[in-house]
């Protein structure tokens, strides 16, 4: 079952929260919404859930108008950042709750129960009390009781930040394995990017209440549209430059002092100015020799050694800071002051408008 | 702003209902004293002025106030700070301070304290005997010290919340600082809790000028505002109350005074004091250790007395007024379980129903206050909490005044005892249950709605049951201030309808103290016993909401 | 034909007999007399009409009065009793005039004109002795003792604004021994503000006299307790008589003229005496052989007007304010 969103506004006190935002997310796709805090993307998963009202706008869940459902009869499975497990009841009553709304009771109802918390590997802790339980064990338990009652979508807000990050990754499979067996329609928030890559179908990067870039986690990462995703989406280097000489096939020459570089070209019309973005892990240095003038200038400033890379601080000629991760082997050859140069696939780095 | 969702939802509806009877019962007779009081052939405040008695007794109860609020932070912070901080021999007994607050009725109390410091009690006639004359103790002597004794722990139980919540590491800091024990106290704990001393020394300051049962005993020769306001009430009646509403709205703007002082304190003490660690009771032993013990030892020994007294007169022979002290019998309790039951049976049904709707109330429209927020529900919040500010004397002459004819007559009625238990410890549930709200989060209750359970269930198939503990506490609360509650139920009663207090508040009028030992006797046992069902039978903290 | 009737009548009996059983009415007492007399009238209306059920609402009688005068709109009590003349003279629009079948058995010189209300009992005013207290001053024989400033603080009596005991007690004496007797007499005096704690103060030994009436005194020396003793002052003493009345527009109707006639039965008022020593208004009661207090006859009266003592109210209060004010000093 897809999800659409037309023209979607949600205010609070008068100020537009979300404003005419649209969004079409497919049947069966695992959908992030990533975002730092405040960004509205919370806003937006609670106004699909119906828990905010939206002003203007609607929302279908395949062809229904859902816009003014209450939330308890849209029938979705909500997943919290703190779990939002019921204190006073067992881990099984917590999962049957949802059945039990729906009328259902008895020996049938506990067998789906049994299954779903099975499924989630804590068939051993149905009588437990939620209090019982780790922090992990207790976000399995939420996701069986989120998905015991087979929403027709599944919602969830920022399910693993309270977790540490071994367990954060296992969660995460847990949660994808699932959502693939069932083939359910699911929104994910998020402000952690690597969660975001690692999951989703699509991911929607939000900024002030609108969807910024809308893809393939490869293609946001790859071909991010703004300087706002590129930077919150991986790390990433931005220079202010001038493009010298916009080339037909697309790429532009860029001259930073006495060195150029070549970069894929997203500017149009008769734009120069620019930002160029060059990823820190897509840079490859090399000691300086005096003929080559391809690439970056630059002296090493500092040096952290992380075990499978290095990453550099590079000044350039103006004095500009940029990071620069060497992997492979001897990533830590390069001694402070060393004067390198950092050279990097066109088709890798980028000017797009500032 | 409502919106056209919020009138689909149940919400706004039961918010209205809630205001609607907190309007009628709180609003309606408050509004009726501050009127009554200008109203009339003569207006109050004319008379009031023209009358020197009714001013002297306003100023008597602002002294009054001021001393017992002195002598009770004397007593209850140093009592606090060697029980928060040092353990000695005795303290386990000091530990049963709040409960005597709770169960002793004042009326008891007061009685008590004139058997021991009379013209003619044990005590003054040991002192004549050597030569020491004490001066009367009907009148300030006796309201001071009967007050003192009865409210410092008010004092002691707020001033040791605050010494060990306080982070003690604050204190060894200052001390590694290079200053000594004594003025790192003085400097860094002080400050801290200096807040909460203030607050439950205004709380006392606001239930002395509100008392009503030891003024009533002891204030004899003494104009005093609550008395001369019990006396305007009981002379004028329902009719034309236009002194007794002149006298209530002075107290009632008295106690507001108060109360927005005490909020001002309070909001300038917020120091974030990050979950110290409170610091591990040191044990004191030696000569310092035997005298800590035994001052700490006597004020709750001296505290307790009322009790003694009452269980050992219950049991006591007596003929007329003359108690025959030594021998005993099971008549008079016979009488409160027998001949005369109707006081316990009034009191169980009046407290009980009183509880039971009030805890319904304070849950649900805490509910609304905390987690539904509409247009209506400031209004809530700051209504239920306006019987604070009401002393007993005053809420009952506002519902005589109110509910005496007209639209609806509830004089005489069970109603209107129920109604006075009810709007009086309101606040109590209220405040309880907002405090638990507080920490139940949204996503508790979302995840229900998101599960398919429609909002009104959500409440009581989720939310209801996480406040349980704090309901039941609250619960218990209630029932025991409820019980013990004399001051405004006695202007509504009518015949046939008197509680257990009513019943020993006259016969000690009577001058009958067997029967009123009986009574108080039973009394503190309906009042006690829920108490030590609940903390050892349902481990609840009783006092964790006070 | 015959049995038909007799059936008829007894089914009509019958059902009268089961309404009044299953409707209880229900009298309510305002009342100003302590616990045990309440008690007494209780236990004899149980036995002379079992189907009234007595509520009793107790306070001081001016209070209750005043309560009554403010109910008029919503009538709530049938009955008041009891207070005296002077007190009972202010309320006279809230009652209704009741020949009581009892009335020929009460002797007219104590009734109330036009038998607006009707006495219920005598009170013979004593002063109350707590001889533990004295100390080194004999014990009072007249009232002309008390006046010696020795007594002064070790006398109570109760306010006369506030108590219509302490205001039949010092208009009383007003009456007997002059203006500037009770000046010295108010120089000596504490004054509480209720009656009963004028006993409770002497029992108790807060004060060494008190002035009271007989019946609310003399519990304490029948309850055994040795050093209280009651004078009958040798410059005479004087009476006043108790009256109850019935409420205008009483909710009992029947049941409370009932009720009133239970209250000034022989019955109610010998239990009244055996119980809480209130000699009788009835003639027809020998006090002596009931409890241990002197036959009237044995007691020197001196004659008060009722009627004065009411009209002269507030002047009299005024006076007395300004006596003890000055006393006070």
């Amino acid at each position: 079952m897809g999800i659409d969103i037309k023209n979607l506004y949600v205010n609070y006190g008068g100020m537009d929260v979300i404003a005419d935002l649209s969004l079409t997310i497919p049947e069966g796709c695992f959908f992030t919404l990533l975002g730092p805090s405040g960004c509205g993307k919370t806003t937006l998963l609670r106004t699909i859930a119906g828990f905010v009202q939206a002003a203007k706008g609607n929302i279908y869940f395949q062809s229904q108008d859902v816009t003014r459902l209450p939330p308890h009869r849209r029938n979705i499975g909500m997943v919290f950042q703190d779990y939002a497990l019921f204190p006073d009841k067992t881990v099984a009553e917590n999962v049957a709750y949802g059945l039990r709304a729906r009328g259902e009771s008895g020996e049938a109802m506990m067998k789906k129960v049994r299954h779903e918390l099975e499924h989630v590997g804590l068939g051993h802790v149905m009588d437990r009390h939620p209090a019982a339980l780790s922090g992990g064990q207790r976000q399995r338990v939420a996701l069986a009781r989120a998905m015991v009652i087979k929403p027709q979508v599944l919602l969830m807000d920022e399910p693993l930040s309270n977790l540490d990050a071994k367990l954060r990754i296992q969660i995460r499979e847990t949660i994808s394995d699932l959502q693939r067996e069932a083939n359910i329609t699911t929104v994910f928030v998020t402000h952690d990017q690597e969660e975001a890559l690692s999951m989703s179908d699509r991911i929607g990067v939000m900024n002030k209440g609108k969807v910024e870039q809308l893809g393939t986690p490869k293609e946001i990462y790859a071909t991010p549209r703004t300087a706002y995703v590129a930077d919150f989406v991986g790390a990433a280097n931005r220079i202010n430059v001038t493009v010298a000489e916009a080339n037909a096939d697309g790429t532009a020459r860029i001259m930073l002092g006495d060195a150029a570089i070549l970069a894929r070209n997203t500017l149009t019309g008769t734009s120069r100015d620019g930002i160029l973005i060059m990823r820190p892990e897509d840079l490859r240095l090399k000691p300086r020799t005096s003929a080559e003038m391809q690439g970056l200038m630059g002296r090493v400033v500092k040096r952290q050694y992380l075990g499978g890379k290095t990453s550099y601080k590079l000044a350039l000629p103006d004095e500009t800071l940029i990071n620069v991760d060497s992997h492979g082997d001897d990533h830590d050859g390069f001694e402070i002051g060393t004067d390198v140069i950092a050279t990097i696939d066109p088709s890798k780095a980028m000017v797009i408008a500032s | 702003m409502i919106r056209a969702s919020d009138l689909r939802a149940p919400w706004l509806w039961l918010s209205l209902a809630a205001l609607v009877a907190l309007l009628v019962f709180i609003v309606y007779p408050v509004a009726n004293i501050l009127t009554a009081s200008v109203s009339g052939d003569q207006n109050g405040w004319s008379r009031l002025l023209a009358d020197p008695r009714g001013l002297t007794a306003i100023l008597n109860a602002l002294i009054l106030a001021s001393v017992v609020t002195c002598t009770c932070v004397l007593i209850g912070v140093p009592l606090a700070y060697v029980t928060a901080r040092y353990r000695f021999f005795g303290k386990s007994i000091i530990a049963l301070l709040p409960l005597i607050t709770l169960v002793i009725p004042e009326v008891i109390s007061a009685q008590t304290w004139l058997m021991a410091l009379g013209n003619n009690g044990l005590i003054t006639r040991f002192l004549r005997d050597i030569g020491i004359q004490l001066p009367t103790f009907y009148g300030w002597f006796g309201l001071v010290t009967v007050m003192t004794f009865v409210y410092y722990t008010y004092v002691y139980i707020g001033t040791v919340a605050a010494i060990s919540g306080f982070d003690s590491t604050l204190e060894e800091a200052a001390q590694s600082l290079g200053t000594s024990p004594a003025r790192s106290r003085m400097k860094v704990m002080l400050p801290v809790i200096l807040p909460s001393i203030l607050a439950s020394a205004l709380l006392v300051f606001t239930m002395v000028v509100g008392n009503f049962a030891i003024s009533m005993i002891l204030a004899n020769r003494l104009p005093l505002l609550s008395v001369v306001t019990y006396q305007a009430a009981v002379s004028e009646g329902g009719a034309a109350p236009v002194m007794q509403s002149t006298f209530a709205t002075v107290s009632v703007v008295m106690v507001m005074l108060i109360l927005f002082l005490n909020r001002w304190i309070v909001s300038r003490g917020r120091f974030e004091i990050a979950q110290g660690r409170g610091a591990r009771p040191v044990p004191i032993t030696g000569w310092r250790g035997a005298v800590i013990g035994l001052a700490a030892s006597f004020i709750v020994i001296v505290s307790l007395v009322p009790l003694a007294v009452i269980a050992v007169g219950a049991f006591t022979v007596s003929r007329g007024p003359v108690m025959q002290w030594g021998n005993w019998t099971l008549a008079n309790m016979e009488r409160v379980f027998i001949n005369a039951p109707q006081p316990l049976v009034n009191s169980l049904i009046y407290a009980g129903a009183a509880t039971l709707i009030g805890i319904c109330f304070s849950a649900l429209v805490s509910y609304l206050i905390i987690k539904k927020r509409n247009a209506v529900t400031p209004w809530l919040d700051y209504i239920s909490s306006i019987p604070l500010a009401l002393s007993g004397t005053v809420l009952g002459i506002g519902l005589v005044v109110s509910f005496n004819s007209g639209w609806l007559p509830l004089t005489g009625t069970a109603t209107i005892m129920v109604l006075a238990l009810l709007v009086r410890r309101l606040p109590f549930g209220m405040r309880s249950a907002q405090a638990t709200l507080h920490n139940i989060p949204n996503s508790i209750e979302e995840a229900s709605i998101s599960l398919g359970s429609p909002p009104l269930r959500t409440f009581f198939k989720v939310v209801l049951p996480m406040m349980g503990p704090a309901i039941a506490s609250a619960a218990i609360l209630t029932w025991t201030t409820s019980v013990s509650e004399l001051s405004a139920s006695i202007l509504v009663y009518s015949g046939g309808r008197e509680t257990l207090t009513i019943q020993v508040f006259r016969l000690i009028g009577s001058n009958l103290m067997a029967y009123a030992s009986a009574y108080g006797l039973v009394l503190i046992a309906v009042i006690i016993i829920p108490i030590i069902v609940a903390t050892k039978v349902f481990k609840i903290d009783v006092f964790a909401s006070k | 034909m015959k049995i038909h009737t007799t059936l008829a009548a007894a089914i009509l009996a019958l059902a009268a007999g089961t309404t009044a059983f299953a409707q209880e009415k229900t009298v309510t007492l305002y009342s100003s007399n302590p616990e045990q007399a309440i008690e007494a009238v209780a236990n004899t209306l149980k036995e002379k009409a079992p189907d009234i059920r007595l509520n009793s609402i107790t306070g001081g009688s001016g209070v209750l009065l005043r309560r009554l005068e403010a109910e008029a709109s919503n009538v709530q009590g049938d009955l008041f009793w009891s207070s005296s003349f002077n007190t009972v003279g202010a309320f006279e629009g809230q009652f209704q005039a009741y020949e009581s079948l009892e009335l020929s058995a009460i002797p007219e010189k104590l009734r109330y004109p036009g038998n607006l209300y009707t006495p219920a009992n005598v009170h013979v005013v004593v002063i109350m002795v707590n001889t533990d207290q004295l100390g080194d001053l004999p014990a009072p024989r007249t009232w002309t003792d008390l006046l010696d400033p020795k007594w002064k603080g070790k006398i109570v009596v109760a306010d006369p604004a506030n108590s219509s005991t302490g205001y039949t007690i010092l208009w009383g004496l007003h009456k007997m021994i002059g203006d500037e007797e009770l000046k010295k007499l108010a120089a000596n005096v504490a004054v509480s503000s209720s009656s009963s704690a004028v006993q409770s103060g002497v029992a108790m030994g807060e004060y060494a006299v008190g002035l009271a009436f007989e019946a609310n005194a003399y519990p304490y020396v029948d309850g055994g307790q040795e050093e209280i003793e009651l004078v009958y002052p040798e410059d005479g003493t004087f009476i006043t008589a108790d009256f109850a009345g019935l409420v205008k527009g009483a909710p009992g109707g029947d049941a409370a003229k009932t009720a009133f006639d239970v209250l000034m039965s022989k019955e109610t008022q010998t239990a009244l005496l055996e119980t809480s020593f209130r000699r009788p208004s009835r003639s027809d009661i020998e006090v002596s052989k009931i409890v241990k207090l002197p036959e009237m006859s044995a007691i020197k009266v001196f004659d008060i007007d009722e009627k004065e003592a009411a009209d002269k109210r507030d002047e009299f209060l005024k006076t007395w304010q300004s006596y003890a004010a000055a006393g006070a000093n």
